[in-house]
């Protein structure tokens, strides 16, 4: 019988560390391989340039990742002023191809892909997609500006476990500062700053994204937090800088921007902070343009409607600019707002100087994905999902379990542990084995 | 050293079934097959639906709605308790999944980029959704994420999605219905 006993000792001991080998690898397959979504911060670089006029400039467009991502392909869609400014040349880098490069009135836009494959891998988290050559024709201070609004970088996961996504949620434009004085200084290629550098503080809470939709006299920024918190956005002209606070502490924030004057640039930051640290998260400093006033006919083409955010737990608000042919914004037309969903209500459009913006809500049931289009004079400007879940959680400070990238719901604790329990039995039998021989 | 084996034996039981057991979705008919990995504007109505048992025998062949842009309905199908699925969305290969009457929900992901409807993604898709972001007029089916926009993310899908969707059991074409 002693002899018999350490045997069927060992047999069971097998048998539970292969059951916990095989609870392991599940919970593996569960945890650590979720797919998780990059952000990329796009940006040009050098960010400032100083040339002389009529002479040729580089600038390379990059991208910071968040970790190694594949990217299926880029957008990328700038503005600047085509009569201070000439676009001498768009070249790709050597693994990415173009697919389109258009051009019309100080607006590009350039489609490339990766030369072979279904996509590039970004192992390092930095990417550089190609160049760009400006030539000035007179001299000043000019921004080259993404439209973050359109640039794209599609990001995608190779088990497929998400859609295809965009990426970009962080821009960075360039200056070109073009003088007879100056010597043309093209200077080291320039990391973009990230807010992290600009704030050297421990935490986990992070200005997702910041975007800015512009108008005649009002621009949006439209700021995604990691963790609610307050937001205040800096901005001013050369001659004057303001700031605007939010009421609340939330996730997704619209900061309205008014009294602002039509057609004159401005730049601004975006600072959180107050409820998740101490400490404040600032963006590096940006720039937006003010579009003119018009009372021309609408151009679906540059019209547009944004909701944001694209989902959420009972309400999005929603933007509708209205544009002529030359992106300026009109105002006192009376846009509509159309849903086939009876889930969803939409509140009347209120209109400040071309700035229309309503909310959508969900008012029956729990969920719903729809889409919301806009239309002026029964010509269709433009639709855009949203989905609703009134059970989406909205990330908390202090995070419950969450070590960065893990969340554990109770089921998942409760798996761990009675692994941990049958752990802890498996140690003691083995020691009570030792004992007994 | 017996109540130390059972307790032992019981965690890792548990530990077992609760790590293996599909996640619990209250109020959700467990008939079903839930469509995942699809971008938010993607909203199909209909799709073609086959279910054969592992011998064959078809118990269903046909349309079948897509509620909440997501969910395809089983309930008032006879299913067999183990089978095989075919699925085909607008858009999207067709898909091949076995079942059994514990694994459902299905929840399954769909690849999208099928414009030209032929079950395959190819060259023949890319050129269509090439020339519609290069600016041409677009060509119905060319919005793959049906954001309204043609962008990147539409080329995107081409580029990874490139290859053939299964065919159906009898070997016929897959119904155009579905487009």
């Amino acid at each position: 019988m002693r002899r018999s006993a350490p045997s069927r000792a060992m047999i069971i001991l097998v048998t539970l560390v292969t059951l916990i080998l095989l609870v392991g690898s599940a919970l593996l397959q569960r945890i650590v391989f979720r797919a998780e979504q990059v952000d990329a911060s796009l940006y040009f670089s050098p960010n400032v340039v100083t040339a002389k006029p009529a002479q040729v400039s580089s600038v390379t467009i990059g991208a910071n990742l968040s970790s190694p991502a594949h990217i299926a392909g880029v957008e990328v869609v700038f503005v600047f002023d085509e009569t201070s400014l000439e676009l001498v040349a768009a070249v790709p880098s050597p693994l990415w191809q173009t697919v389109a490069l258009s051009s019309d009135q100080g607006r590009v836009r350039w489609l490339m892909t990766p030369l072979e494959g279904e996509g590039a891998l970004i192992e390092t988290g930095a990417a550089n997609f190609g160049s760009l050559e400006f030539r000035g024709t007179k001299e000043g201070s000019f921004t080259v500006a993404f439209d973050q609004a359109k640039s794209i970088i599609a990001a995608f996961d190779p088990s497929h476990e998400t859609p295809i996504y965009n990426a970009a949620v962080s821009f960075q434009d360039v200056v070109l500062l073009i003088s007879q004085q100056q010597a043309i200084e093209v200077g080291p290629t320039e990391q973009p700053l990230t807010s992290e550098s600009l704030s050297p503080i421990a935490t986990a809470q992070k200005i997702l994204s910041s975007d800015v939709l512009t108008f005649a006299d009002t621009a949006a920024v439209l700021v995604k937090l990691r963790y609610p918190d307050q937001v205040k956005v800096v901005f001013g002209s050369s001659e004057s800088q303001n700031e605007v606070v939010s009421s609340k502490a939330k996730t997704y924030h619209l900061i309205q921007l008014s009294g602002l004057s039509s057609e004159t640039q401005y730049r601004y930051r975006v600072i959180s902070g107050g409820i998740v640290s101490q400490s404040h998260l600032s963006t590096p400093e940006k720039s937006f343009s003010t579009t003119g006033l018009s009372q021309d006919p609408v151009s679906p083409r540059r019209s547009f409607i944004k909701i944001f955010p694209a989902t959420s737990d009972k309400e999005a608000d929603i933007i509708i600019a209205l544009r002529d042919d030359q992106g300026r914004t009109i105002s006192g037309k009376r846009p509509v707002l159309t849903t086939p969903s009876a889930k969803i209500r939409l509140t009347p459009i209120i209109e400040l100087n071309g700035f229309y913006r309503s909310v959508a809500q969900l008012s029956q049931g729990e969920q719903e994905v729809t889409t919301v289009a806009a239309e002026i004079d029964s010509v269709k400007i433009g639709s855009q999902a949203v989905a609703f879940n009134s059970q989406l959680k909205t990330p908390q400070w202090p995070p419950s379990g969450d070590s960065g990238f893990l969340t554990l719901d109770n089921r998942l604790i409760m798996i761990l542990a009675g692994l941990l329990l049958a752990l802890f039995a498996v140690g003691l039998l083995m020691a009570r084995l030792v004992r007994d021989r | 050293m017996r109540w130390l084996l059972i307790i032992a034996l019981s965690a890792a039981a548990v530990a077992l079934v609760l790590a293996y057991r599909p996640p619990l979705q209250p109020g959700a008919p467990a008939k079903k097959i839930q469509l995942s990995n699809l971008p938010v504007g993607y909203c199909p109505s209909r799709v073609w639906l086959i279910v054969t048992d592992h011998a064959g025998k078809v118990f269903f062949d046909n349309e079948r709605t897509v509620g909440n842009c997501r969910e395809v309905d089983l309930t008032d199908i006879t299913l067999p308790s183990e089978g095989l699925v075919y699925l085909k969305a607008p858009l999207a290969l067709a898909l091949k999944r076995t079942f059994t009457s514990e694994s459902l929900p299905l929840i399954t992901a769909l690849a999208l980029g099928d414009v030209t409807a032929d079950n395959v993604i190819n060259g023949a898709d890319e050129v269509l959704v090439r020339g519609a972001v290069s600016g041409s007029e677009p060509v119905p089916g060319t919005d793959i994420d049906q954001d309204g926009q043609m962008t990147v993310i539409d080329l995107a899908y081409i580029k990874v999605n490139q290859r053939a969707g299964e065919p159906r059991p009898d070997g016929k074409p897959w119904s155009e219905a579905v487009h």
